[in-house]
């Protein structure tokens, strides 16, 4: 795990337009210096909307591994996500209606190449730069992760969550999937579990603070918020700034590991580390 | 390397030192040399064959000198009143007690308790003693199925133990557990050791809140456990006690659903409770590095007895009536024994002591890989898993057909050899 | 600290009442004196040197056809030109990233041990017998350990001490005798200490013990070291006693308190801040310093899995039984792994890593639990490119393997004040054994008929039980690996119960051609 950085507009119904995919990409291309194993982002719009669910998955052939895409009716959703389950190769990476979330190995240009990150539109966002600590280098391991649980829940992670295989194995009990073999999974099914329980993302990050063993930072991010959450030890750094904007570009929040990167897109008034043991929430306005 | 080992790797060094010429046998010709007239009846001790995975940089170490690990344990999942210790350990009383020793003991638990470490004692009786010092840790009341329940339920409500731990005999005894848990509101324990490994369920389903598991009892009474190590045993108890869990989650599962059909708001947690019952493993877990690999492989508690502690000072027979000596002593034994439980989870890269997993667990033999279920060195998978993988590989060259029941079969009798 | 009164006498009894014992009952007096100490001193108890696991597999590894001593058949075998020279036994570190490199004539080379848990006499016995031995043309590597670096290690040139302001130099002196002062080593030649011949590798570790920017500007490499063998997530330790004024001059620390160094880097917490620091220490050595990154064997793949990413010139692996001065005794018994397992898992790494990237030099050294000659050669076999060896040299400076190490009170004078040693018997005992030992590599690699001792390779090797079999992927002296044995099992299994399948298959093609 290695650079976490996120964007949450001011105000966007200003800025509905503005490709904030542009800000992250930034962001993550001055720190990709230090991880360049895999790299992915989630960016959330509400104009991406649709009746229907976009489901996207990894199918595993031959230590290759293949994109695919399905739009699903509400109805079929259920049917849909149980065959998926039973095919041992399908690695889903994506349930959502207003995220859009990419994710490969490689480095971040590569990923604009591809899929042409810079021009997606959104609110907020959150994107990764990956150096692997305990699992293989493969698309399915690349951050950010989801969860079938819940659409439109994305999360990327920096650090090692040491009590993985307890957490996971208690949330298996309750039923639920688990798709690729990093810890940093468990943030997404856990924080959904929480949700679907009280729907309250501060008390489901207190949860998750309270249950989770070693050194972590993540930030969670829903169509309506951003939580950007570190472990009570403050092991792995977290920190925010905001960017006053112009009367062309807008005003953010940005979220980073480092200071670089806030600084290379201006975020640099304001400037605090997020309190260790306290997720700092952004909601959209 | 043990004394004799260290002999010949002194032996061969010095005489390179010395001549700065080629030997003729090299340490390892001679400790195999060495090994070919060992006494064959030597017993091994499985334990000392399990090592942890430490924490470095795919994980990083906590320190426990400058960061707060957790040791922190709740007793109770039926009751109405739990049990917190903050060290993780039960010490049990033992007959070599005289009452001064119990006297000390007494008093060392209380000096630790006012300080913050609560750990628990089990005994027949309270301890009786001269300073008129209120009890201070939990005090956990040992009764038998002998004596009428009526009797017993009277005592201890004279006696106000935290706790009760029964033990086990035959099927009288799950009658007296559940008359047992309706008329007691703190934990009940149950030890097992006698009837291990059957009935669990039966056992569980009562409403207890967890179960002690003596290895060194289970080993003299039951067959198969005769010629196994303690390792197997807690093994086998955490794995009854896993599938007990899934059965519990499954039943609470298919309620939840039936109540969420009837729109039912009541607190939906009361089904057979949570199903976290407490693992209490006694009998050869004495040191601190047993005490972790035991928590590893699936123990929450551990039964410690200080006895052997006691008889060292036998050695200073003098003294033993002395009951400040003695209280010093197993104070200070504590603490130090604390300080280690913490320092090895940290330097395993957990903050609570309860994260240990068994995939922490190395081990350098196959016979601790087959008991255990634990990983070998090296290759990272336990020596079931290269058996099972080698079996599929072997039936997929020779395209053999072959049911389920008759590959387990097979995998029995092939890790048997 | 030495052991308590209580502590003597109680083990005075025990070994009477051992004594006394019938063979029937098991004494375990380690763990007896284990208890006996957490009840007297009220707290963790220490030990020195390493865990003793009771199954450290190298000696159920044979390497086929290896003789220590050499005939004349062998030497015949050889080019007549050749005779009794020209093996190659060097070791070249650095070159990935860096500029420079090191290259040294032994494929084994001196671990840390640092000052403070050696004391003086050891550290300058050392010092001495490498210079010796390189102005005989075998150069050795040393690491300095974690204490930081003596001044005739770090200064040992002019050229060295003319970078340095005139008064500094004077300050690096007066603290030079200061130091052999307090050991009465006052008779020691100034113009001989005063110069290194040997390439210095400076441990750079959690506790950050020097003041002095050539601790990383003067060495020949730096090792920057995450753990050690010994005691896998746990800092580096010197017990109060033996935290002496000058020990603590050294160190930058206050003196007679107990040194317990962080458990982890406090700047590194993890794989990028790992590149961030190389990248660092990269900027301050301008490319051109090795750098070497040493961790304990624990989750062998996953660390030199991030080491490769890392921009590190060379990995260092620990195994289990890697000694220490001072360890707490339970928590060095039981985290790490055996040195001989954690090579497959570096090795398949390493070679997962060159599947997609361009073959570079990247070395791969390790320690622990490594005395002679054979099982140097084992390590290389088995994909090593160099060795670290620590209680080796103790052993040859005369350690009686007590582990008493953390008490001040070592019978050899090694670790300890109380006894003296003798430095000039020393000096000879080391340079014997790295001969002798550099010999014996040679007639190994000259009795396989190679012509360097990193051409053995994994096909010399045999190993004698299912075990080591199974966790160094090597075959049994009959030929067949685990693989062949255990089916070979599965086949007689399943001849018993008749499920052989050979006559269902026959059956069912019978009906397929009808």
């Amino acid at each position: 795990m290695c650079g976490i950085c996120g964007i949450m507009l001011e105000n966007y119904c200003c800025y509905n337009d503005f490709p904030i995919g542009s800000i992250l990409y930034k962001m993550m291309e001055s720190q990709q210096i230090r991880a360049q194993d895999s790299t992915g982002i989630a960016i959330f719009n509400k104009k991406f909307d649709h009746e229907f669910y976009e489901i996207e998955y990894f199918k595993k052939e031959n230590d290759k591994y293949n994109r695919f895409c399905e739009k699903v009716y509400p109805e079929r959703l259920n049917t849909v996500l149980y065959d998926l389950n039973q095919d041992p190769n399908v690695i889903i990476s994506t349930c959502a209606k207003q995220m859009s979330l990419i994710k490969d190995v490689g480095l971040v240009r590569d990923l604009d190449t591809k899929y042409n990150i810079r021009s997606i539109q959104g609110t907020h966002g959150i994107g990764h730069l990956r150096i692997a600590t305990s699992s293989r280098v493969t698309p399915d391991n690349a951050h950010p992760f989801s969860t079938t649980i819940m659409p439109d829940i994305a999360v990327v992670h920096n650090g090692e969550i040491a009590n993985y295989s307890k957490l996971k194995s208690s949330l298996e009990l309750q039923g639920y999937h688990f798709y690729s073999r990093c810890d940093s999974e468990v943030i997404a099914v856990f924080i959904a579990d929480q949700l679907l329980k009280h729907n309250d993302i501060e008390r489901a990050n207190h949860e998750f603070i309270n249950k989770a063993d070693g050194p972590f930072t993540y930030i969670v991010s829903t169509p309506n918020c951003l939580a950007l959450v570190r472990d009570r030890f403050g092991a792995r750094k977290g920190i925010f700034g905001y960017n006053p904007g112009t009367r062309d570009y807008p005003s953010f929040w940005a979220i980073a590991t480092d200071l670089s990167a806030l600084d290379c897109v201006g975020a640099n008034l304001y400037v605090e580390t997020s309190q260790p043991g306290k997720p700092k929430i952004f909601y959209k306005k | 390397m043990n004394n004799s080992e260290k002999f010949l790797i002194r032996k061969s060094i010095l005489e390179l030192a010395r001549t700065g010429m080629p030997r003729t046998t090299s340490i390892d010709d001679d400790i195999r040399h060495n090994n070919q007239n060992k006494n064959k009846y030597e017993t091994v001790n499985l334990w000392d064959y399990v090592t942890t995975l430490g924490a470095q940089l795919s994980r990083p170490a906590y320190d426990p000198y400058r960061e707060t690990i957790n040791l922190d344990t709740t007793i109770g999942r039926n009751s109405s009143y739990n049990v917190n210790l903050t060290i993780p350990l039960l010490i049990y009383e033992n007959m070599l007690f005289s009452n001064d020793v119990l006297e000390a003991v007494h008093r060392t638990l209380n000096r630790l308790a006012e300080e913050g470490n609560v750990l628990g004692f089990v005994s027949e009786s309270e301890i009786k003693n001269t300073t008129a010092d209120k009890r201070k840790y939990p005090w956990f009341k040992k009764i038998s199925c002998n004596t009428t329940a009526a009797n017993q339920l009277k005592s201890y409500q004279i006696d106000s133990p935290q706790g009760i731990v029964l033990e086990y005999e035959d099927h009288n005894s799950i009658k007296l557990l559940k008359n047992l848990r309706k008329e007691f509101g703190y934990p009940i324990l149950v030890d097992i050791s006698n009837i291990f490994p059957n009935y669990i369920n039966e056992i569980l389903d009562t409403g207890i809140d967890g179960i002690i598991v003596d290895t060194e009892k289970v080993k003299k009474q039951n067959e198969i456990y005769k010629t196994k190590h303690a390792i197997a045993v807690i093994r086998d108890t955490r794995n009854a006690l896993n599938e007990y869990s899934k059965i519990v989650n499954k039943k609470n599962r298919s309620n939840l659903y039936q109540d969420c059909n009837n729109n039912n708001d009541d607190d939906i947690k009361s089904y057979h409770g949570s199903a976290e019952v407490t693992l209490v493993i006694a009998g050869d877990v004495n040191t601190t590095g047993k005490i972790i690999k035991s928590v590893a492989l699936g123990a929450d508690i551990i039964g410690y007895s200080t006895s052997m502690l006691i008889a060292y000072s036998e050695i200073f027979s003098d003294r033993l009536f002395e009951i400040d000596f003695v209280t010093e002593r197993v104070y200070s034994h504590m603490i130090a024994t604390k300080e280690e439980i913490k320092g090895i989870p940290a330097a395993l890269g957990y903050s609570n002591f309860h994260n240990l997993t068994p995939s922490d667990l190395r081990t350098s033999s196959i016979e601790a890989s087959l008991q255990g279920d634990i990983l070998l060195e090296g290759v990272d998978k336990t020596y079931y898993q290269i058996i099972d993988g080698l079996f599929d590989e072997y039936i997929k060259e020779n395209r053999i057909q072959i049911s389920l029941e008759e590959r387990k079969e097979i995998l029995k009798s092939l890790v048997r050899h | 600290m030495p052991y308590s009164k209580d502590v003597l006498n109680f083990k005075r009894n025990i070994l009477k009442a051992a004594v006394g014992a019938s063979q029937n009952s098991y004494f375990d007096q380690d763990k007896l004196i284990l208890d006996v100490r957490k009840a007297i001193d009220s707290h963790v108890p220490y030990s020195g040197l390493g865990a003793r696991p009771p199954n450290d597999y190298f000696p159920s590894i044979k390497i086929i056809g290896a003789r220590l001593q050499t005939t004349e058949q062998d030497d015949l075998c050889h080019d007549h030109h050749e005779k009794n020279t020209n093996i190659d036994t060097n070791l070249i570190i650095g070159g990935r990233y860096s500029s420079n490199f090191i290259l040294t004539n032994t494929p084994f080379f001196v671990s840390g041990m640092s000052y403070g848990s050696l004391k003086l006499p050891a550290k300058i016995a050392l010092h001495l017998a490498l210079n010796r031995l390189a102005k005989e043309g075998i150069k050795v590597m040393m690491n300095t350990g974690e204490g930081g670096a003596l001044p005739w290690e770090l200064y040992g040139s002019d050229e060295a001490r003319s970078y340095v302001s005139k008064r500094r130099q004077d300050n690096i002196l007066n603290y030079a005798e200061r130091l052999l002062r307090e050991h009465h080593l006052d008779s020691i030649d100034r113009d001989h200490l005063f110069c290194r011949f040997y390439p210095l590798i400076t441990q750079y570790a959690s506790g950050r013990f020097w003041r002095d920017p050539s601790y990383l500007l003067n060495a020949d490499a730096i090792e920057i070291k995450i753990g050690q063998g010994a005691k896998i997530g746990h800092g580096g330790l010197l017990p109060g006693p033996k935290v002496t004024e000058l020990v603590a001059e050294n160190r930058g620390i206050p003196p007679y308190k107990v040194a317990h160094s962080p458990s982890r880097h406090l700047d590194i917490l993890g794989p990028e801040d790992l590149v961030a620091k190389i990248l660092e220490l990269r900027e301050i050595t301008d490319w051109k310093i090795p750098i070497i990154v040493k961790i304990g064997s624990s989750r062998v793949y996953d660390d030199i899995e991030i080491i490769l990413k890392s921009y590190a010139d060379a990995a260092s692996i620990d195994g289990l039984v890697g000694g220490t001065g001072a360890a707490p005794w339970e928590l060095r018994d039981i985290i790490g792994i055996n040195t001989l397992p954690s090579l497959k898992p570096a090795k398949e790494a390493i070679y997962d890593y060159y599947l997609n990237h361009q073959d570079d030099k990247f070395q791969l050294l390790v320690h622990g639990g490594i005395w002679d000659a054979e099982r140097i050669a084992k390590c290389i076999a088995l994909g090593a490119s160099g060795v670290g060896i620590g209680t080796g040299f103790l052993l040859c400076m005369g350690c009686t393997l007590v582990q008493d190490c953390y008490t001040n009170m070592c019978p050899a004078g090694l670790t300890g004040s109380y006894e003296k040693l003798d430095i000039e018997k020393s000096i000879d005992s080391i340079v014997n054994y790295v001969k002798g030992t550099l010999h014996e590599l040679k007639n190994i690699a000259r009795s396989l008929r190679r012509k360097s001792i990193h051409d053995i390779r994994k096909e010399d090797l045999v190993a004698m039980d299912q075990l080591s079999s199974i966790a160094s992927d090597l075959p049994l002296e009959d030929g067949q690996t685990y693989r062949d044995i255990i089916k070979g099992r599965i086949a007689t299994v399943l001849k018993e119960k008749n499920l052989i399948g050979v006559k269902t298959q026959l059956y069912t093609d019978q009906f397929r051609n009808q």
